[in-house]
């Protein structure tokens, strides 16, 4: 299976400011991605970060 | 001997199968197709196009389409139905396909990657346009164990009704959690270095002489009533109520909201606005990933996160109208699949 396409991947902080999720672009979907390994986006959003190919912008 | 003994014993009793809850496989009747039933083209990067559970991809976009069809064998409403959508050249390391991928908890009995390994035995009824062998394999997680075999079209456009029994696997990993415990796959296309020899475990997911779906242009290949048990017969499919079909597939992927405004955003801490804790209908197999298809389509709204569990999410964003108004209107996508 070819890769996924992801793009503007965020992470999202909850109140006390820790980190909660990813917001992204995958596949043309808008989607919130758990920090979860074993959920299929999370695992290959972390996959594409270790090949250098994608970046995780910190929250706002 | 009982008749209930009797019975067990046809179907396998003494081989580890069972009279209920044999079958192995979720919406082996292609029942259930919450994302929709209209004809999907496949892209390269694959996806979960309609009927629930099913998983369809390649290394090249737009050759096939997936859709579910009411034409299905006697007993059955529906099929999945892929169609070729030009006539390609299926290179060496190309590759089409579709399949399912089983969780790990629901194929444990199987043991296999053990001394103990279970024989298993699949079943599906197949219509297909063009005659000849086409590729079926099953693999484990991480595609280091394969076996392939011939799902044999006999007659163009005909439902016919097939078996193939497989040796347990006792050789290699093979989940038994909520990650994927085994993958069963027919392949539309499947280029020479996949090709090697069948009926055995190793790592070829083919063989020579096998036909490509993809090669005919319009050609179309439907496939319904899929069981994978225990034992080494085929035994009748094990037909489930919708109802108990559906529950099974929301573990991995549900909608809900509504269109009605049925939400009503309350004012909440820092971020403004926040829904309440939302359950899922099942728990589902690991904490999903969210997409919500309609908050901000009629005004405007800023997302503060999903905030899901396996058992709940709450998204925390501002939802206004036009106008400016509060705006409960939302559907939200729950996506656990393997």
């Amino acid at each position: 299976m070819n890769e996924m396409i992801i793009t503007n991947a965020v992470y999202y902080n909850d109140a006390s400011g820790n980190q909660d999720s990813i917001k992204a672009t995958i596949d043309g979907i808008e989607m919130s991605v758990p920090l979860a390994p074993g959920n299929r986006h999370y695992d290959e959003i972390m996959r594409q970060v270790a090949a250098g190919t994608l970046t995780i912008a910190d929250a706002d | 001997m009982s008749k209930a003994a009797e019975l067990a014993a046809l179907i396998g009793g003494t081989s580890g199968s069972s009279l209920s809850n044999r079958n192995l496989v979720i919406n082996g009747a292609m029942q259930v197709a919450q994302r929709g039933t209209s004809a999907v083209t496949i892209t390269s990067t694959g996806e979960y196009p309609n009927i629930d559970r099913y998983s369809a991809g390649g290394n090249d976009s737009s050759l096939i389409s997936v859709e579910q069809s009411t034409d299905a064998p006697s007993g059955f409403e529906y099929s999945l139905k892929v169609t070729s959508l030009a006539a390609s050249t299926t290179d060496a390391a190309d590759y089409q396909f579709i399949g399912q991928r089983v969780e790990g908890y629901n194929t444990a009995q199987l043991d296999w990657g053990a001394s103990g390994a279970k024989t298993a035995t699949v079943s599906f009824y197949v219509k297909c346009s063009v005659t000849g062998n086409i590729p079926f394999v099953i693999v484990n997680s991480n595609d280091t164990r394969v076996y392939a075999a011939n799902c044999t079209v006999s007659s163009a456009n005909t439902w016919e009704y097939k078996t193939i029994t497989i040796d347990g696997d006792i050789s290699g990993t093979w989940l038994k959690t909520n990650g994927i415990g085994l993958k069963f796959q027919w392949y539309m296309a499947l280029g020479s270095n996949f090709q090697g020899t069948l009926d055995q475990w190793g790592t070829d997911y083919g063989a020579s002489g096998q036909i490509n779906v993809c090669n005919t242009n319009g050609a179309t290949f439907q496939v319904t009533g899929v069981q994978l048990e225990v034992g080494e017969q085929a035994t009748p499919f094990e037909h489930r109520s919708y109802g108990d079909e559906l529950r099974r597939c929301q573990r991995y992927y549900n909608v809900t909201g509504t269109s009605a405004g049925h939400f009503t955003p309350a004012s909440v801490g820092a971020y403004g606005y926040v829904l309440a804790p939302m359950s899922f209908p099942v728990e589902m197999r690991s904490a999903p990933s969210m997409t919500n298809t309609s908050f901000d389509d009629a005004g405007t709204g800023s997302y503060h996160g999903a905030f899901q569990s396996i058992t709940t999410y709450r998204y925390v964003q501002e939802m206004r109208d036009a106008s400016g108004n509060l705006y409960g209107q939302t559907i939200n996508t729950a996506d656990a699949e393997l």
